[in-house]
């Protein structure tokens, strides 16, 4: 399995397979508009306004779209009042913000399973 | 770079949904060489860019419309809103090459807040979490998750101000009401007053959700 080099403020394991997994998620949103990209005449669109109204963006929607990778990896659907105003510059940049964010929030659950007997 | 496209559908749509307040905005396509011409590491960039400078004009254009001096500064906040001039609420939205402004005097409005979508994505997977309460009646699944998705991210702009508080899917549930080509929903949350507007045109959902009556603070 490829590792994966992102910013993310933890090394342990599962934020890196979490970030790796985001990664992965994102270079295939934008596989297909690239290749939709590069099967275009440009002179026959002069100005592919629908191709760049197309093109992915890490914004709220985009991140929240995410939600099942976290629940996989962690237990719990992304917490949406993690996500940044304004959204990413990157998916990079989400990564480094969102991932410690959930597993800050992961723990906090494990924690108060713990507390509470293990109850749900 | 040039004005904005002002004859965009997005724009007139959202004047007729929020016909209280002064809409600006529009594309800024023209501006944009095809992407083809571009080399693929530059792409994102030069979109940014072109982002940034139709923001900024949307913005002066709001600032004209209601007589305040186009270079006001409009700083962003903390929670990532927009400071407009005192005794003005607004709001800004971009997708893709659209970006849409609104602004109106406290008298007119003292919430608002806009939101633009593309109908492409579908967000099946987390319907649940954004749409606990149920889907607008009568539209099909997908495109009433990404209208639900957009409505609620509307409430959340107009209300910080008001609030500084970051709010959730599950903390608003909107009650659509049947038919109509404008949808309406009126809106539960923490914040009592706000109800919500909006309109399919194309393959955009316009959203904006506002307060128009102080008496329910």
């Amino acid at each position: 399995m490829q590792l994966v080099t992102s910013p993310v403020r933890t090394s342990r394991p599962q934020a890196l397979a979490i970030a790796a997994d985001l990664k992965r998620w994102w270079d295939e949103e934008c596989a297909d508009w690239d290749a939709t990209v590069a099967g275009t005449d440009p002179t026959s669109i002069p100005t592919g306004v629908d191709l760049w109204d197309d093109m992915p963006t890490v914004d709220s929607k985009a991140i929240a779209r995410t939600s099942p990778i976290f629940e996989r990896h962690l237990g719990l659907p992304l917490n949406v009042k993690f996500i940044r105003p304004g959204g990413y510059t990157s998916i990079d940049d989400a990564i480094a913000d969102l991932v410690p964010k959930m597993d800050a929030a992961a723990k906090d659950k494990l924690g108060l399973k713990v507390r509470k007997g293990g109850e749900s | 770079m040039d004005k904005l496209d002002t004859s965009h559908p997005t724009v007139r749509a959202l004047e007729l949904l929020v016909p209280e307040v002064m809409v600006a905005g529009g594309s800024y396509a023209a501006w944009l060489p095809h992407p083809g011409t571009v080399p693929v590491e530059n792409r994102a960039a030069m979109m940014g860019s072109a982002r940034q400078a139709a923001v900024a004009h949307c913005v002066r254009s709001l600032l004209r419309s209601v007589g305040v001096d186009e270079n006001a500064i409009v700083g962003v906040g903390e929670g990532g809103e927009r400071m407009w001039p005192a005794g003005f609420v607004g709001s800004l939205t971009h997708k893709g090459t659209v970006v849409l402004g609104v602004i109106a005097p406290v008298s007119s409005a003292w919430m608002i807040g806009i939101d633009i979508e593309r109908t492409d994505g579908d967000l099946a997977e987390v319907e649940s979490s954004i749409a606990a309460e149920g889907l607008a009646p009568g539209m099909d699944p997908r495109t009433a998750r990404l209208l639900t998705f957009s409505a609620k991210e509307a409430v959340f702009k107009a209300q910080y101000p008001a609030t500084s508080r970051f709010l959730g899917f599950a903390d608003v549930q909107l009650l659509w009401e049947a038919g109509g080509a404008c949808m309406r929903a009126a809106v539960r949350c923490p914040v009592q007053g706000l109800n919500v507007r909006a309109a399919q045109v194309g393959r955009w959902i316009v959203s904006a959700a506002i307060s128009i009556d102080h008496t329910d603070t």
